[in-house]
C-alpha cells in the first residue's frame, strides 16, 4: 500500500502534529506500508516530499497567479486581501502538489482541510481520501482575529465572510473524504454541526512512542529547580490560542499568596516577547523561566510538579499526554477536547477556560498537597501508558486506510 | 538552462483570462503541469468564489 501523508501547512513547524505525522509514518513503514510525507517548507517557499527530497518552488507559479488574479480584473476575488492571499497560496500548493504527483497513491491522508480540498481538486482518478482534523480551522481563525479585536464573538465571526470561508473549507473537505479521523469527541462535534454524517468518523487518540519517550526521559535535564521551589510547567507554542497569558495572570496572583514555586515555560512563538513583558510587568520576572524551544521535553518534565495547559482551544494536546507520561499531575482548560483527557480528581483537573481565579486557587491547593499531586500524577501515568500506545494507533489507522480503499474513491 | 515562455500560453486555467505579457514562466514546469492537472481545473476555485462573491 502506498500512502501520502500531506499537509498544506509548514511541515516541521506544526508542534504536536509534526510529531504525529513522523510517528505515524514510522509505524506504518514498520507495518510494510510505503509512506511519503508532503508539506510546505516556508524557508524555501516550496512544497516538498520530505522523504524523497523532491520539491517544487511556489515561485514558479506565484507571479503568474498574482498577475492574472488581480484586483482590476477580479475585484471580488481580491475584495478581502486575507481570503485572496489564502486562495492564492492554496492554488500555488495545488500546482506544486500536482507537479510532484499525487495520482499514484492508494490512499491520501490529508492532515488538514486545506490540504484535503487542494488534493481533491488536482486528482485525476478516485484515490480514496482520509482527512484528519487536528484542529478546528474556522474557530482558530476566530481566536487569531479576537487577539486584535477583543470584542469579537465566535458566532458573529462564523457568520462573517471570513468565518463562512473557513467553515466551507472544513465542510468541503469532510464531504470529499471517504473517512474522517478525529482524536476527540469535541473535534468531531465541530464537524457534525456542519452536517457531516456520523458514519464517516473514526476516533483514534494521538499516541506516543513509549520506548522512545522513556529513553528521552532517562536523560538528565541541564538544570535543577531552585531549592525549596516546586515547578509549575507549560510546554507548547507561545501563541495567543495557547492561553499562556492566562497562566501568567494566575501566577501573578498566586505570588501574593506564596513563593514556593517557579514556572518553567518551554516553547517559542509569536507571543514570546509579549509574554516576557507581561511577566516583567507583573513583578514575577524572577519566578518564571522561558527556556525557549527544547528538544527533550520528557527530560524537562522530570523536574515538573504540576503541568498547566491553559489553552483557549485545543483538540488533544500532545503536551498534556507527555506530562501525564512523566507522572506529572495536569491541569487543563475546560474547553474543546481537553476535558476528555482527564478524569477530574483522579488523573488531573479541569478549570474553566480563561478563569484566572480558579486556576490560582487550584495551583495554591496543589502546591500545598504533595500526596494528592503524587497520587494523581501516578494515576495519569498509568492511564496514559495504557491508552496512548503507538502500536495501536498505527494498526487502527491502517485499518481506516483499508476501509477507505474498500469504500473506494468518491466520484470526482 | 530554464526556457521561459509567456504566461498567456496558460490562460486556459483561468476562468477570466487576463493578458500578462510581462510575466514569463518556466516552460518545463508548465508543460508538466499541463499534463498533470485535471481537465476542467480552473482559477479561481468556483466553490470559494460563491463565498467571496457574497455579502459580508
Amino acid at each position: 500500500m502506498r500512502v501520502l501523508l500531506v499537509t498544506y501547512w509548514e511541515l516541521t513547524h506544526m508542534g504536536g502534529i509534526w510529531t504525529y505525522v513522523k510517528q505515524l509514518a514510522d509505524r506504518l513503514i514498520s507495518l510494510g506500508v510505503e509512506v511519503d510525507i508532503m508539506g510546505t517548507n516556508g524557508a524555501n517557499n516550496e512544497v516538498y516530499i520530505r522523504n524523497l527530497n523532491r520539491a517544487f518552488s511556489k515561485d514558479k507559479v506565484w507571479p503568474m497567479l498574482q498577475a492574472k488574479l488581480n484586483p482590476t480584473d477580479l475585484p471580488q476575488f481580491t475584495a478581502d486581501p486575507l481570503l485572496a492571499y489564502y486562495e492564492l497560496n492554496r492554488y500555488a500548493f495545488e500546482m506544486a502538489a500536482a507537479y510532484l504527483g499525487v495520482d499514484h497513491y492508494d490512499v491520501i491522508h490529508a492532515q488538514d482541510p486545506v490540504a484535503a480540498v487542494a488534493i481533491k481538486r488536482i486528482l485525476n482518478r478516485n484515490v480514496p481520501l482520509v482527512t484528519s482534523y487536528h484542529g478546528a480551522l474556522a474557530r482558530e481563525a476566530f481566536y487569531d482575529a479576537q487577539n486584535s479585536n477583543p470584542q469579537l464573538t465566535l458566532s458573529s465571526y462564523l457568520q462573517s465572510k471570513r468565518g463562512r470561508y473557513f467553515l466551507s473549507l472544513e465542510q468541503r473537505s469532510a464531504a470529499q473524504s471517504e473517512l474522517i479521523l478525529v482524536s476527540s469527541h469535541w473535534i468531531k462535534s465541530t464537524l457534525t454541526e456542519l452536517a457531516v454524517p456520523e458514519s464517516k468518523f473514526r476516533q483514534i487518540p494521538y499516541a506516543v512512542d513509549l520506548p522512545a519517550y522513556r529513553s528521552l526521559a532517562a536523560t538528565k535535564f541541564r538544570q535543577r529547580p531552585p531549592a525549596g521551589k516546586k515547578v509549575i510547567a507549560f510546554t507548547g507554542r507561545l501563541e495567543y490560542i495557547k492561553g499562556v497569558h492566562v497562566l501568567i495572570k494566575a501566577l501573578a496572583s498566586l505570588k501574593s499568596k506564596r513563593s514556593d514555586w517557579v514556572c518553567w515555560i518551554a516553547g517559542e512563538g509569536n507571543l514570546t516577547d509579549e509574554l516576557r513583558a507581561q511577566v516583567t510587568a507583573a513583578g514575577i520576572g524572577a519566578d518564571v523561566v522561558f527556556w525557549g524551544k527544547l528538544d527533550n521535553i520528557p527530560s524537562f518534565l522530570r523536574h515538573a510538579d504540576i503541568y498547566v495547559q491553559p489553552s483557549l482551544q485545543d483538540t488533544q494536546p500532545f503536551s498534556v499526554t507527555e506530562a501525564q507520561l512523566a507522572g506529572v499531575p495536569v491541569i487543563v482548560s475546560g474547553t474543546a477536547g481537553m476535558p476528555e483527557m482527564v478524569d477530574p480528581g483522579r488523573t488531573g483537573w479541569v478549570v474553566p477556560p480563561q478563569d484566572v481565579d480558579s486556576l490560582r486557587e487550584l495551583l495554591h491547593a496543589l502546591l500545598e498537597d504533595d500526596v494528592t499531586r503524587k497520587q494523581v500524577g501516578a494515576a495519569a501515568k498509568a492511564w496514559a501508558e495504557q491508552n496512548r500506545s503507538l502500536e495501536e494507533m498505527g494498526l487502527r489507522t491502517l485499518q481506516v486506510y483499508q476501509e477507505a480503499i474498500y469504500r473506494g474513491g468518491l466520484t470526482i | 538552462m530554464t526556457l521561459l515562455v509567456p504566461s498567456d500560453l496558460y490562460n486556459r486555467w483561468f476562468s477570466t483570462p487576463v493578458s500578462t505579457p510581462h510575466i514569463d514562466v518556466d516552460y518545463a514546469a508548465m508543460n508538466e503541469l499541463m499534463k498533470k492537472l485535471p481537465k476542467g481545473y480552473v482559477f479561481p476555485d468556483p466553490a470559494s468564489m460563491v463565498i467571496m462573491n457574497s455579502q459580508d
